[in-house]
């Protein structure tokens, strides 16, 4: 049964839908193995099992290859990125921008995307939102949810539904580029909905092993321009405030994209070597279980030639 | 006020046609590979009180009101 | 007297210890921390030049260590760029922004920046040509913008490869 569900899964090739059942599949696999364990395995039955956990570690493994090119690709154009996202936040902090208390609206953009099979990149953001509108229900009721990506969108849709302003969907396949997170901002903007301060909740990418939550300020123009330290700038008017703005919200957010898409791929390298080796460990046992299962058919045979021939004696 | 912005246009929109002009007058081996970055996957879902909207239930509420 | 002498050395040391970040600090604030990057390709992170030139909106102007603090929006341009050793660098930018910080740290990001060498003068000159024709058959407002800019962008295309 298991193997025939694999070979669907396989055939099909229907990513979404193997990533969901794959959990179920490898449970299922291992019950099996248990149940049989205690009673009679069956020759046959332990080598189907086998055949579907190679076939399963085939899977993963070439998973894993493919997240290992795809992190590599992501490592490099993150290192591009990250002046843009570093010089940005470097005004906001030199600048002093502190969000305005009279204004309570707030906005928060979670920074995902459509694929699972990643460990626990998609869910630790989710958390950290779910956590601090939970936290204080004053919040809770001023703050409306951007979520870029399908996995956050399932997750916080269940608790925040009325929260989402938008859901931004399709990402995740390939690489992030400027031009979609130049999207994502003029969506912000055209939205319609005026917020004092906001926030990028995102991966920050460490090393291949390591990622960690982290988020990116984001003001609204009457934060910037009531900000006591912009007086030391020089020659700024209204118009170049909001083009600056402007632009700055679609390259953080092409930065936080570009974080979260590295953090997810390397994440992914991990969860699919993790599986390779534990479908490794798995064939091991079955194999030793199949080869003393064999024995004993074979014992078993000859004692009953040899006390048949000793019966006819 | 500059003229685009008047039209409705923000800086982001500015940006984009730049730099789409920018990218068309590379040097012709550079080009293919920059006009990857004109790719843009990202679609949106507008929510209503906690619910997507879909647009074909305007279009059929906007049906059934002009017909 | 021999162990208040050992108490007090930690806090003696952290006292001079601060006095040399500060004085440290107050060396590198003369020179310039440059950092230029388009979405496409970084240029300079966070290093020492003498001087930069770049195209805004509110006009093009140089920026030398110490400027005052100031925000700018890039226009279509070139930004040129002045390094320790003499030598010039010209980079075609799109759009983005300058941020001169009180710091001394400079930033220019851009969304497209390509050196001058990168780019085609025939290919520009065809590009800036569609877009005026495209200008001419625009009929809403907002077309009519969006072909407004693009031949802006070509206009300096083709002036800065000429």
């Amino acid at each position: 049964m298991v193997k025939t569900h694999i070979v669907k899964f396989v055939g099909t090739s229907n990513f979404k839908m193997f990533s969901n059942h794959m959990a179920t599949i490898v449970r299922l696999a291992a019950q099996q193995q248990q149940q049989q364990k205690r009673g009679m395995a069956t020759l046959k039955a332990i080598s189907i099992r086998l055949k579907s956990v190679k076939n399963i570690q085939k899977i993963t493994q070439s998973m894993k290859m493919v997240s290992a090119a795809k992190y590599n690709r992501a490592e490099r154009d993150l290192k591009q990125a990250r002046p843009l996202g570093v010089g940005t936040k470097e005004f906001y902090e030199q600048a002093e921008i502190q969000a305005p208390p009279e204004d309570e609206k707030k906005l928060v953009i979670a920074i995902t995307s459509d694929r699972g099979l990643c460990g626990a990149v998609h869910t630790g953001v989710s958390r950290n939102i779910r956590d601090a509108l939970l936290a204080d229900p004053k919040e809770r009721e001023n703050t409306k949810i951007i979520c870029v990506g399908e996995k956050s969108r399932a997750i916080l849709s269940r608790l925040f539904a009325n929260n989402i302003l938008f859901v931004a969907s399709e990402v995740g396949r390939k690489p992030p580029t400027f031009n979609d997170a130049a999207k994502v901002a003029n969506e912000i903007l055209n939205s319609g909905y005026s917020f004092g301060s906001g926030r990028i909740v995102y991966n920050r990418f460490k090393s291949v092993v390591s990622y960690a939550v982290d988020q990116l300020p984001l003001f609204d123009k009457n934060a910037v321009v009531s900000a006591p330290k912009l007086s030391v700038y020089d020659s700024l008017d209204e118009n170049v405030i909001q083009s600056y703005l402007e632009f700055s919200l679609a390259s953080l957010l092409f930065y936080s994209m570009k974080e979260g898409a590295c953090s997810e791929q390397s994440s992914r390298m991990t969860a699919m070597d993790n599986a390779s080796k534990n479908a490794g460990e798995m064939i091991d046992k079955l194999t030793l279980t199949f080869n003393r299962t064999r024995q004993a058919v074979i014992t078993r045979e000859l004692i009953e030639i040899i006390s048949g021939a000793a019966a006819l004696d | 006020m500059s003229a685009w912005r008047q039209a409705g246009l923000n800086y982001i929109n500015y940006s984009q046609i730049a730099a789409r002009v920018v990218r068309q007058a590379l040097k012709a081996d550079l080009r293919s590979e920059a006009l990857k970055r004109d790719e843009v996957n990202v679609k949106f879902t507008q929510w209503k009180d906690g619910k997507p909207a879909s647009k074909y239930i305007v279009f059929i509420l906007f049906y059934l009101v002009v017909l | 007297m021999a162990t208040i002498a050992r108490n007090l050395r930690p806090y003696l040391r952290y006292i001079r210890n601060q006095r040399r970040t500060y004085a440290d600090a107050a060396t590198v604030s003369n020179e310039m921390k440059f950092t230029f990057a388009g979405a496409n390709q970084v240029f300079y992170d966070q290093r020492v030049i003498k001087q930069v030139d770049v195209p805004s909106f509110s006009g093009s102007f140089g920026i030398l260590p110490k400027h005052v603090p100031t925000l700018a929006v890039l226009k279509p341009g070139v930004v040129t760029v002045y390094e320790e050793d003499g030598s010039v660098k010209k980079v075609f930018v799109s759009s983005g922004t300058v941020t001169i910080n009180e710091n001394n740290s400079v930033q220019i990001l851009a969304e497209e920046a390509h050196p001058l060498e990168n780019l085609d003068g025939s290919a520009a000159r065809e590009v800036l040509s569609k877009a005026q024709q495209q200008l001419s058959s625009a009929t809403t407002e907002q077309d009519k913008a969006e072909a407004a800019i693009a031949v802006e962008v070509a206009e300096a295309l083709v002036q800065a490869l000429s």
